[in-house]
């Protein structure tokens, strides 16, 4: 029955010219599945160093020992974005952490429902941590969805305030360089983490770490520490393997002339 | 250099440049340092553009898709209507324009703010959230996977056809463009792209192959990153370019 539901679903989606992407989906669910249920048998996964997140704890005992705040941005996007998401689990480790040490956290919102979410996330840190006592509403707070006022904004909260540390994470615009630079002038670590390829560069010049693309995504996982969610970075891993070994020998197929292969995977004209 | 009139003062149009031009050099005086003009820009700057935010959501998006919408289902439904007032033809079917049905999203959003009026109903705001991440995921996901994955690889591959008259023609590439430089493009373009994925895998330890990968594949994401760096940079000073040609021509009237 499972099986007709899915192959219904399939056919629909071939219908509709999405066939490739579900069955990317369906796979990737399966490994998903897959890894989480060793996960749960007790099986442990290793994953690599990422320095960017190994800085994270690093970052946060440095504001705490210097007595000030730590500023969090969480991108120029609204909750729908993919980016936005990462950023906001990782908000959550960042506000376990700065609610267990006693240090403020400030988190300055371009998008209202973001704000919100930004609100309950922290407010649930600090509530984990036993530290609802110190928890600051008024320290999530909504600037404006322009673009460049709230980079004014910001640019003002991060001279007055002075933080020891910034993490820029989620989706930028033009005005990541302008966050990073102010940031960099009162001397705080930042910590950035965008899959905006275009802002990358300027993060990179002007940030302590980096998080590039993918290692955004593997945050929340990573400094997690759990078994359960760090199987999800194998699922995720499978997927990239799908892509490596499909792009290695889909390159051979079409450079020997392929035409049946370059038909299956709809690249005929 | 040719010397015109400043802006005059006494014009709509010149106040307008009057204005611009104190704000645009509000906004500079940060580069000395956080001064009370920067302070005075940075909030009128939040301030105005806050309001005008939330004119633009009122008549863009709650006037027309919830207001508009509910009182059409109200009238409907005073007129003894009850099935176009929810948005249903006489066979009961769906209609375009939703009526009444915008009481669900109402709802959601009434929940939303229920976590600045009660603290005690606030957990409903997370039915509203649950929605809206997943309904957003839901989109974005498999729009992010066919546009940013799938058709790119696709791309990448159908790229290699045109070494071979027969297959260059079924995927309606010209096989006469097929050059040495090309082959030797397409190669790099190959190794970057099998060696910057490498980089992105995050079980597995870096050893071996592996690792000379990984050194390969951020040897080539850093080249790409420090092209976008200049390219985007000439972009910048273009924009720097036009705020000293407002400053200088419109409003101090020096045509260099």
């Amino acid at each position: 029955m499972i099986f007709n539901f899915l192959n219904l679903i399939f056919q629909i989606q071939i219908k509709e010219g999405k066939g490739p992407v579900f069955l990317v989906l369906v796979l990737f669910i399966c490994a998903l599945v897959f890894f989480l249920d060793k996960a749960r048998k007790g099986a442990s996964f290793k994953i690599r160093k990422i320095a960017g997140l190994d800085a994270v704890n690093e970052a946060i005992g440095r504001a705490t020992e210097m007595g000030k705040s730590i500023l969090y941005t969480t991108g120029l996007e609204t909750a729908s974005h993919i980016a936005t998401i990462a950023s906001l689990t990782i908000l959550s480790r960042v506000a376990k952490r700065a609610a267990r040490y006693g240090t403020r956290l400030q988190v300055p919102s371009f998008d209202p429902i973001v704000m919100t979410l930004s609100q309950e996330i922290v407010r649930e840190s600090y509530l984990e941590e036993g530290m609802i006592d110190s928890f600051r509403k008024d320290d999530i707070f909504y600037l404006t969805q322009e673009q460049f006022a709230y980079t004014a904004a910001v640019e003002g909260v991060l001279i007055r305030e002075k933080p020891a540390t910034v993490f820029l994470m989620g989706y930028f615009y033009a005005e990541s360089l302008l966050l990073a630079e102010t940031g960099n002038s009162i001397g705080a670590i930042q910590i950035a983490g965008t899959d905006a390829v275009t802002q990358l560069p300027f993060f990179i010049v002007s940030c302590d770490y980096t998080l590039i693309g993918e290692e955004l995504y593997a945050a929340s996982a990573y400094l997690s520490e759990d078994s359960s969610i760090i199987s999800s970075l194998k699922a995720q891993d499978f997927g990239k393997a799908l892509l490596w070994i499909f792009l290695f020998i889909g390159s051979i197929f079409t450079f020997f002339g392929s035409v049946k292969f370059l038909s299956i995977i709809g690249g005929s004209s | 250099m040719i010397f015109n009139l400043i802006a005059p003062f006494n014009t709509p149009e010149g106040l307008g440049i009057w204005i611009a031009a104190f704000l645009t050099l509000c906004i500079f005086s940060f580069l000395y340092k956080d001064n009370p003009f920067y302070k005075f820009a940075e909030h009128l700057f939040v301030g105005v553009s806050t309001g005008y935010y939330i004119s633009i959501y009122y008549w863009n998006t709650l006037k027309p898709n919830l207001i508009d919408e509910l009182r059409k289902g109200f009238s409907a439904l005073g007129e003894g209507n009850v099935q176009k007032a929810f948005g249903l033809d006489e066979n009961g079917s769906i209609i375009a324009e939703p009526h009444l049905r915008m009481v669900v999203p109402l709802m959601l959003g009434i929940f939303i703010f229920l976590i600045f009026i009660s603290r005690k109903n606030a957990w409903l705001s997370r039915i509203s959230f649950a929605w809206y991440i997943g309904v957003a995921s839901g989109i974005a996901i498999p729009a992010s996977m066919a546009t940013r994955v799938l058709i790119q690889a696709q791309g990448s591959v159908r790229d290699f056809c045109i070494f071979n008259a027969g297959c260059a023609n079924a995927a309606g590439l010209d096989p006469q463009t097929a050059t040495t430089s090309l082959w030797i493009n397409s190669a790099l373009l190959l190794i970057g792209t099998l060696c910057a994925v490498a980089y992105f895998f995050f079980s597995l330890p870096s050893k071996g192959v592996l690792k000379a990968m990984n050194k390969v594949g951020i040897y080539f994401l850093m080249i790409s990153f420090g092209a976008s760096f200049g390219y985007t940079v000439m972009a910048r000073i273009s924009l720097l370019i036009g705020r000293f040609q407002f400053l200088f021509y419109d409003w101090l009237g020096i045509n260099i």
